[in-house]
């Protein structure tokens, strides 16, 4: 691969990474009133007030010549200036960013590193096998679908997909809870946090069957949703390069329709899906969050909707960056993907 | 979504242009059949609170009635009939929906034919911004703004429109590049026009049915995702949607409870419009782009009911042969 192609490519994903950085700084100091009033019991002195925004930088101009006043605007202040250049907010959170300091959990006294990578293997496991399976499932309906253009079992799986792409996937996930999980329906599955809670667990093998028998539905629901998706992505890949020289050229020399198909159009039909998919990962990070939410997934969904309620800002402030990151590094892998598969895009 | 074909066209060639695509919907079942849901649903938005009068909140019938012929939904948890709750729902999730596009159809129509048009570093410019919110997951961005800026109706309006824009963005300049080159804006230009005044009055009205179809697809994006956003608590706490109404009966445990009748309305309503939306937007491509058009009953048509256009409203095609990720992104989740 072009080494010029991929240094822009990566060049324009770090641009983009300071960039979410510099929005995020400046979103979270949008927030009306002062964080230290959120922070303490509200019979403290001023003087533990000021020890704390001193401890948290927060008595630094927000920006060179930028202070905020004592009603908790921001006004522009000459007076501050030499020293301000290098003391300021701004430089301060790049600068613990640079070394992965996101600060501290305002509701857990604990750094929000370490709060969110409390919460990260339960979103990896089941965003990982809702993933999977949709990937299998998705691309098998669309090569299906494509190959049989105008068939009964393709209007079927795009008008499925059609529909399923219509529900929120938070309400799916509430139907599957009512239809699977409580005595309602039929009472099949725990639809509860990750492990049936009080019980102990003898032997490993014990705890992660109780762990796989919890993902089962919320993992379905988010691969319903993204099967949908997927679906369609790979049925129009393969209309399209069923249209392809090559498939002509194939069928002329006289291939039968399935050794077309399975020589010829699915491997080059699936090679931009498994990219294009990979861009989509914001959006299941996003679906992710509202269904763990319904199945009290303990990921980081649960805990983005948690951050928000106990307006623990450095937490959402940290959320916010690693989940923009990981989509911003899943497009570059994309990219470069594509970039690797097919060369007329390395210009 | 490519080749809009109408050169300028005059009054008369544009009534012949509704007249068209009039044609086009009823003769697609699909998109005649969003038509329809989306009427009835307008319906309800607009004469429904009037015929179910307020939402009681004094609260007078007793909690968690199941569905009868007096509470067609049953009550909720403090004794508000959800039928009338549901009702008043509609009004706001439609509303919310409807200002947040206009509103994000303004703002990406203009970066779209600045971008487009201006060329150069303009277009640079404006779309490395575009680029760049194009990639943030749109319900994380959606819900950080949302916790900033404190709940309330305006604020989850902003919210939307802030976070819908590019997708719209990218398509309008893609479709201004193409009329840029064209006779008349070139005419336009000769004549000493300003840019502004050709962006308005040349650009403007060429690219307005491409604005129109993605407003259809935003809107449903929008009711979207104002459902997400309510659903999961950073929604207006003064007024009812569909999504605090799913809040709501999450909240108070329907789900164990056995009360379908509390969230399993408002969630096909969510369902149904946002497929309306979605099938009307299909129509909308046809009319944009002849090819698409079905050939006529009877004749050999390998393309069944015509589902292809409605599958290629969801994956514009920008490269050939590779679906973009546009239908994910479109959405919040």
């Amino acid at each position: 691969m072009g080494s010029a192609y991929l240094l822009r490519k990566a060049g324009g994903a770090v641009l983009t990474l300071f960039a979410i950085a510099v929005l995020n700084f400046f979103l979270f100091r949008m927030l009306p009133g002062d964080p230290v009033n959120s922070l303490l019991p509200r019979n403290v002195s001023q003087e533990q007030k000021q020890a704390l925004r001193t401890r948290l930088g927060l008595d630094q101009p927000v920006f060179p010549a930028v202070v905020r006043s004592s009603s908790g605007a921001l006004t522009v202040d000459f007076s501050t200036l030499p020293d301000s250049l290098l003391h300021n907010q701004f430089l301060t959170s790049m600068g613990n960013l640079l070394v992965l300091d996101l600060g501290m959990s305002y509701s857990e006294s604990k750094p929000v590193l370490e709060v969110i990578n409390d919460h990260l293997w339960p979103t990896v496991l089941l965003v990982g096998t809702a993933e999977v399976v949709a990937l299998v499932i998705g691309i098998l309906i669309g090569i299906r679908a494509g190959w049989r253009r105008g068939s009964r079992f393709d209007s079927l799986s795009i008008n499925g997909s059609l529909v399923l792409y219509a529900v929120p996937l938070f309400w799916l996930g509430m139907l599957l809870f009512y239809l699977f999980a409580t005595p309602n329906g039929i009472a099949l599955l725990p639809g509860q946090q990750m492990v049936t809670p009080g019980l102990r667990h003898s032997d490993p093998l014990a705890y992660w069957v109780d762990v796989m028998r919890h993902l089962i539905l919320p993992a379905t629901t988010l691969a319903l949703g993204l099967i949908a998706g997927n679906a369609l992505i790979m049925r129009s890949s393969m209309v399209e390069t069923l249209k392809d020289d090559y498939v002509t050229t194939a069928r002329a020399k006289g291939l039968t329709d399935a050794q077309v198909v399975r020589r010829h159009a699915i491997p080059n039909a699936l090679l931009p899906t498994v990219t294009v998919i990979a861009l989509t990962f914001g959006y299941v990070l996003g679906g992710a969050i509202g269904v763990e939410e319904v199945f009290s997934w303990p990921g980081m969904g649960t805990l983005t909707i948690d951050a928000i309620h106990d307006k623990d800002f450095p937490v959402l402030q940290g959320l916010f960056l690693i989940i923009a990151a990981c989509v911003v590094i899943a497009n570059l892998i994309a990219d470069m993907l594509y970039g690797y598969l097919d060369p007329r895009v390395r210009t | 979504m490519t080749g809009v074909t109408a050169a300028a066209p005059g009054r008369r060639g544009r009534r012949h242009a509704w007249y068209d695509s009039w044609a086009v919907i009823r003769g697609n079942r699909q998109s005649l059949l969003g038509v329809v849901i989306l009427t009835a649903f307008v319906l309800i938005a607009v004469l429904g609170p009037f015929l179910v009068g307020p939402i009681d909140k004094a609260a007078a019938n007793k909690p968690l009635l199941s569905p009868s012929l007096a509470h067609l939904f049953g009550t909720d948890r403090s004794g508000r009939d959800l039928f009338v709750t549901n009702i008043w729902a509609t009004r706001i999730s439609l509303l919310v929906g409807l200002v947040a596009s206009l509103l994000s159809m303004i703002i990406g129509a203009g970066i779209g034919i600045s971008a487009g048009y201006l060329g150069g570093r303009w277009d640079a410019w404006l779309m490395r911004f575009t680029d760049f919110f194009y990639v943030l997951p749109t319900l994380v961005l959606a819900l950080v703004l949302a916790a900033v800026l404190g709940p309330s109706l305006t604020n989850v309006i902003i919210v939307i429109a802030i976070t819908a824009w590019p997708a719209t963005a990218r398509v309008i300049r893609s479709q201004t590049l193409t009329i840029r080159e064209r006779m008349f804006v070139d005419r336009a230009r000769a004549t000493g026009a300003s840019s502004l005044r050709i962006m308005r009055r040349q650009v403007l009205p060429n690219v307005f049915g491409l604005v129109l179809a993605n407003t259809t697809l935003t809107i449903a994006e929008a009711i979207f995702l104002e459902t997400t956003l309510s659903f999961l608590g950073v929604g207006p706490k003064d007024s009812y949607s569909w999504g605090r109404i799913l809040d709501e009966s999450f909240a108070a445990g329907a789900l164990t409870l056995g009360k379908w009748a509390w969230f399993v309305p408002p969630g096909v309503a969510v369902v149904l419009v946002v497929l309306a939306f979605t099938l009307i937007g299909a129509a909308f491509d046809e009319i944009l782009d002849p090819r698409l058009r079905r050939r006529k009953r009877g004749a050999a048509d390998p393309g069944g009911p015509d589902v292809t256009a409605a599958g290629g409203s969801l994956l514009s095609i920008e490269s050939p042969s590779v679906p973009t990720s546009e239908s994910f992104d479109r959405r919040g989740g």
